[in-house]
């Protein structure tokens, strides 16, 4: 249903009360709701975003006070929109990059984790090493090491699975062999500190694809979100198997969700065609095939996740996946 | 609410509201880069509150800087030629100093890549920090915002009929205008017809 609101009635709010009210509140949470929902469907539970669950009244709570009030965010789009949409466009981009700043803790935990033993296979231990120093040093290695990792090479992904990885492992390894030769003395906090710095930076920018100029989010919110619809309706398909059901059940679901051409996709991916080389197959450019391919790869994963099966039984599953494709292997290469 | 010709000429360094085009473009903030009498046009640099996602493009303004209640972050690329009718009735919402823009100005003009160079002490300024690299989505976000602001603004011709039009809208009344070489042949042409229709009525 679309919302009868317009620019005027949140303008004249905000004169009004020399700030976001009532109106704003309902705009947020409406907002919020579309948000939550789409994180839903991949599955994305509320606690990696520093929420005990997912509520939209506690995140449009959040927005407003965090990024509305607390960044004057609410008076800059006071300042600078003249129409609802553009408005919602606005309050779209305030909620997405909310969630992202909540989501920071995770990902260094998650990038500390990965880069913990590449720095002690580098050589780096944490032990004799000071656990905090306020000094000036820690300051400016802090600075140094933050500048690193934000020119590290990032993969190409958006971040938005939970443990979705920023950097390949390669990219890890030398920035630990840099951090041992430069900062042999570094602490686990400084390190911590500095990726907590660098993806903050990192975070929001993550985020600004999806939200800020598209249409979607807005689609999303007055409901005529038609490709968002289709593909939380074969979510939705997904999540209703019963866990019991065989390798080959799934695999043949797994196989109806991507449909003739993801199936395609998946198994050239798999065979370790490039990708001029799937773009001939699909009779498409190498720039359509590369969004394709990015798009097929997003919803097996989507697909994966929402069966809630462990590593093993995906991997499983998708060997079922081939066989049924008709996969088999010769001379070491994978063909049909 | 202040009446339109209650607001403040429009002057370098303001950051004022650049009006939407209804159902082609949205409105953007602008800091006034230049002004020009001559048909009532100026240069903006467009601003935004991306502030987080700065590129070392663009300088990131403190609010304490700009007179503003938030931090901003001014597009060094984005600068472009606006009419002074769709600022005029927005009021003034914050305010840099002239020094300040000319300093982004020459220091874009004399570094078309990489980053901006300013002393960001002298001016309590920072330039963008996030390097941005090949696929990062940051890009889609700066060409949505170059699109819209495409839209709402425009590059001047001298020599059009359009540029002649609007400079003897502006100036007719204004006979010494009309005495600079520049002056569009067109915009001679009009005032010499209007001239020889006044005589005749006469």
């Amino acid at each position: 249903m679309t919302s009868k609101v317009t620019w005027r009635d949140l303008r004249d709010e905000f004169e009004k009360n020399d700030g976001p009210g009532q109106l704003w509140r309902a705009e947020v949470k409406r907002l919020c709701q579309y948000r939550i929902r789409q994180k839903k469907n991949l599955g994305l539970p509320a606690e990696i975003f520093g929420f005990v669950d997912w509520d939209a009244d506690d995140l449009a709570q959040t927005v407003i006070a965090e990024r509305l009030l607390g960044r004057a965010q609410a008076r800059y789009i006071f300042d600078s929109v003249a129409e609802i949409e553009h408005a919602r466009k606005l309050l779209s981009n305030e909620v997405s990059f909310t969630l992202e700043d909540r989501r920071v803790p995770n990902q260094v935990d998650n990038v500390w984790s990965n880069l913990e033993p590449r720095l002690r296979q580098a050589g780096w231990s944490p032990e004799g090493k000071k656990s905090r120093n306020d000094s000036g040093d820690d300051a400016s290695m802090i600075k140094e090491i933050v500048r690193k990792i934000l020119n590290l090479k990032r993969l190409r992904n958006r971040g938005q699975q939970r443990l979705s990885p920023l950097f390949a492992g390669e990219t890890l390894l030398g920035f630990a062999e840099q951090i041992v030769e430069v900062h042999p003395e570094a602490s686990a906090y400084v390190i911590q500190t500095a990726l907590r710095t660098a993806l903050a930076k990192i975070s929001p920018r993550m985020s600004m694809e999806a939200v800020g100029s598209s249409q979607e989010d807005f689609d999303g919110v007055v409901g005529t979100g038609e490709r968002n619809r289709g593909k939380a309706a074969k979510l939705r398909w997904v999540e209703n198997f019963d866990s019991s059901e065989d390798l080959s059940a799934h695999a043949l679901r797994v196989l109806q969700v991507l449909e003739q051409e993801g199936s395609e996709i998946v198994f050239q991916v798999a065979s370790g065609a490039t990708q001029s080389e799937i773009a001939a197959v699909l009779g498409v450019s190498r720039t359509t095939a590369v969004k394709r391919i990015e798009r097929t790869l997003e919803l097996l994963a989507e697909t994966l996740k929402s069966l809630e099966l462990g590593e093993e039984e995906n991997l499983k599953i998708m060997q079922e996946v081939f066989v049924m494709l008709g996969a088999g292997i010769s001379d070491g290469v994978m063909v049909k | 609410m202040m009446e339109k010709s209650q607001l403040p000429k429009i002057a370098i360094g303001q950051v004022r509201k650049l009006d939407s085009i209804d159902g082609i473009a949205s409105s953007r903030l602008v800091a006034i880069a230049e002004v020009d009498a001559m048909d009532a046009t100026c240069l903006v640099f467009l601003l935004g509150n991306a502030t987080d996602a700065a590129t070392p493009r663009d300088v990131v303004i403190s609010k304490h800087t700009a007179a503003l209640p938030y931090d901003i972050a001014l597009m060094g690329d984005y600068l472009s030629r606006a009419d002074q009718g769709r600022l005029a009735s927005n009021p003034i919402i914050g305010k840099l100093s002239q020094e300040l823009i000319q300093a982004i100005r020459h220091a874009v003009d004399i570094s078309p890549f990489g980053a901006i160079n300013i002393d960001e002490s002298k001016y309590s300024v920072e330039v963008g920090s996030f390097p941005a690299q090949k696929y990062d989505a940051v890009w889609t976000f700066r060409d949505a915002e170059a699109a819209n602001f495409s839209l709402l603004t425009f590059v001047r011709n001298k020599s059009s009929l359009n540029f002649a039009v609007r400079f003897y809208q502006i100036n007719h009344q204004n006979p010494s205008a009309f005495d600079d070489p520049e002056v569009n042949l067109d915009a001679l042409r009009f005032r010499a017809i209007s001239k020889e229709r006044i005589e005749v009525a006469a």
